[in-house]
């Protein structure tokens, strides 16, 4: 019974499995090569960070998983594979079903993610009509009601609900954004763009155990894009770090921190401000991100790089290969 | 030692506006504060958004007039100095802003943004004024082909390092900092945070430091103050500090930072809630509503910022006085 098989394949495949995704922008100054040849998997349950400098095109990765790149801007190549469907191939009437519904989404700032001039209880109702279309008519407030008390918002026996979104603060917006992604639809996956970076520290602690304890509640898989080490370290089972539009390492959250492979993570960690300061003088990276219109040939990280190898790092694109000692995969030809 | 800077209950009300008259109420963004910053130190001033850290370095070096209290340098009082002995004030006190593509002119070139303090104090002639903005470029780190660039032309860390040349222009004793890091990439922060450690101890500079990042803070400064709703309720010694923090805010603050090592995961402790307005600052002391420690006298009376240990002081109800009678 060939069919048998192929439920089979599905339940063992990741839940996400990304190949040679390639996202470009043309501009003035020429093409921008925001994210070149990206391949990556996620397994169901899994949390996984996205780590990289602004410009290094992890936000463009996610943006382009959901199919949410504007034109001129365009995914060159490249497959979306999620729960065993392409959703590359998916029109627009599939992919709204897939957007907020299986797949989450949380956004960096929660003050400009939503619409000013529709109530939050409107918005929220939008989403619910949308994703589970067989609630019975008084049940929407009551379950909008229930995602947000989940999620640590009062809504004060629902009058917030006829509130804007002005008259929340950022961190209750945050709330409710999460709200919408991890129990608007049934998601089992959810990605998230710098969920915390336009918070303050002590809200950003509250957001982040938020975060994982959802996850562990509803067995939600993770997509967490941040600059910030520290977050994936508090979050994530396995890293991906992104230089100048290409992943160059693959790890799991450990063996990131403890032994990183590729050049740039190594050097990047050492520049992390540590706390309590070790009292030391802080390590810095010499030069800047390479502009992404005009890549050299070779790998981008070498006119930084303190293991520069010679000429093959600047004619070779290395590409992401399995390191020898270990399950780690990064792109540097120390380990060709 | 006469500290540099001092300040005495230092205050920034503002009047929230739209508000009829006789309903008029106030935004306490900085209240009441005291602070001396010693010659040669380098003091970090942390908080959260809101908590009036940038407001308190703008009304140090009277960007605006003080609402209240005196501002002391040198052991002489200058508050509300103007015309003349304001612009004698400037040479010696100057800013470096938390975002410099908005602290520039983007129509001049890095050689007009540095000079131009020098061409407003009056200082040299347009060939020396350009030999010493290309020595300030030297020592920001820039290659002097910087010069003719305009700011689109060079990168974020880049510009803050222009920032900080034409801070450093008209070689002031003292350089308010207000987060100079926080826009930057993570690889370039190191850079700039080195940068400003290095410049501090070369040129002797005494430095307030802003920033939200404790982390950073302690690269640069020796001593922190931590700010809440317009009052300090912490300072001290930054081992001291971070090694232990005695205000309630301040260890939810420091436990509330996410920590770059996955074996050192934990609960994330955080403050129950978020940081009130500072229209409407709970009365007695403004972190009584969060605070696990709260006591019936904190809903009624704003503790002092008393000396608790030695060199460090807690404005808090619940920490006991000073057992050390050394001081």
């Amino acid at each position: 019974m060939p069919w048998i098989r192929e439920l089979n394949d599905v339940e063992q495949s990741p839940l996400l499995d990304v190949r040679g995704l390639t996202t470009r922008f043309p501009s003035d100054r020429g093409m921008v090569h925001a994210v070149e040849d990206v391949s990556f998997c996620i397994r169901p349950g899994e949390a996984v960070g996205l780590v990289g400098e602004s410009g290094s095109g992890k936000s463009t990765v996610l943006r382009s998983l959901l199919g949410l790149i504007n034109p001129p801007g365009r995914i060159v190549s490249g497959a979306v594979m999620f729960r065993g469907r392409d959703l590359r191939t998916l029109g627009e009437h599939d992919l709204r079903r897939v957007r907020g519904g299986q797949i989450g989404l949380i956004l960096q700032d929660p003050v400009n993610a939503f619409n000013p001039s529709l109530t939050i209880g409107d918005q929220l109702r939008r989403i619910l009509r949308l994703h589970r279309p067989g609630l019975p008519a008084g049940g929407y407030d009551r379950e909008i009601s229930r995602m947000l008390a989940r999620v640590g918002v009062d809504t004060a026996g629902g009058s917030k609900l006829n509130q804007y979104a002005f008259n929340y603060s950022q961190g209750q917006l945050q709330r409710v954004m999460i709200a919408a992604a991890c129990l608007g639809g049934e998601p089992s996956l959810v990605l998230a763009d710098e969920p915390t970076t336009s918070l303050d520290v002590t809200i950003e602690a509250q957001v982040l155990q938020l975060l994982r304890d959802l996850r562990g509640e509803l067995g939600l898989a993770l997509l967490l894009v941040t600059h910030n080490l520290a977050l994936v370290a508090e979050l994530c089972d396995r890293v991906l770090v992104m230089y100048a539009g290409r992943l160059v390492e693959d790890s799991d959250v450990y063996s990131m921190f403890e032994s990183p492979k590729h050049p740039y993570t190594r050097q990047l960690l050492r520049s992390l401000p540590r706390f309590p300061a070790s009292g030391a003088r802080l390590e810095s990276m010499p030069g800047s991100v390479p502009d992404l219109t005009a890549l050299p040939p070779g790998c981008s990280f070498a006119p930084r790089c303190e293991q520069y190898l010679g000429a093959i790092c600047d004619t070779v694109c290395p590409s992401l290969l399995a390191t020898r000692t270990t399950d780690q995969r990064a792109a540097c030809h120390l380990y060709a | 030692m006469r500290p540099l800077v001092r300040v005495e209950r230092l205050s920034q009300h503002f009047p929230l506006r739209g508000m009829p008259f006789a309903r008029q109420r106030m935004v306490y963004a900085v209240d009441a504060v005291d602070l001396a910053i010693e010659r040669g130190a380098a003091v970090g001033l942390i908080g959260e958004s809101g908590s009036g850290k940038t407001t308190f370095g703008r009304t140090l070096l009277q960007l605006y007039p003080p609402t209240g209290g005196r501002i002391y340098v040198d052991g002489q009082d200058v508050t509300g100095a103007h015309g003349q002995a304001l612009r004698a004030l400037r040479r010696r006190m100057q800013m470096v802003f938390q975002n410099p593509y908005s602290a520039v002119n983007r129509r001049k070139t890095v050689a007009e943004i540095i000079t131009e303090p020098l061409t407003i104090h009056n200082i040299g002639n347009r060939t020396s004024r350009l030999a010493r903005g290309r020595e300030l470029l030297d020592m920001v780190g820039l290659p002097s082909i910087f010069m003719a660039r305009y700011p689109h032309e060079v990168s974020g860390g880049q510009l803050q390092r222009v920032g900080i040349a034409r801070a450093l222009a008209l070689e002031p004793d003292f350089i308010v900092a207000d987060e100079p890091t926080a826009s930057l990439d993570v690889s370039i922060r190191a850079q700039v945070i080195n940068l400003l450690a290095e410049l501090r101890v070369r040129l002797g500079l005494t430095l307030l430091f802003i920033s939200h990042d404790l982390s950073v803070v302690s690269y640069v400064c020796e001593r922190v103050a931590v700010m809440y709703l317009g009052k300090i309720v912490e300072e001290g010694l930054n081992t001291e500090v971070e090694q232990h923090p005695l205000h309630p805010y301040t260890r939810a603050l420091l436990g509330a930072i996410p920590r770059p090592d996955p074996r050192q995961r934990r609960l994330l402790s955080a403050p129950l809630g978020e940081i009130p307005s500072a229209v409407d600052r709970p009365a007695g002391c403004h972190y009584h509503p969060r605070c696990p420690l709260a006591m019936p006298v904190c809903r009624v009376t704003y503790p002092q910022l008393e000396l608790k240990a030695p060199g460090h002081r807690v404005a808090c109800h619940a920490v006991p006085a000073a057992v050390d009678d050394t001081l």
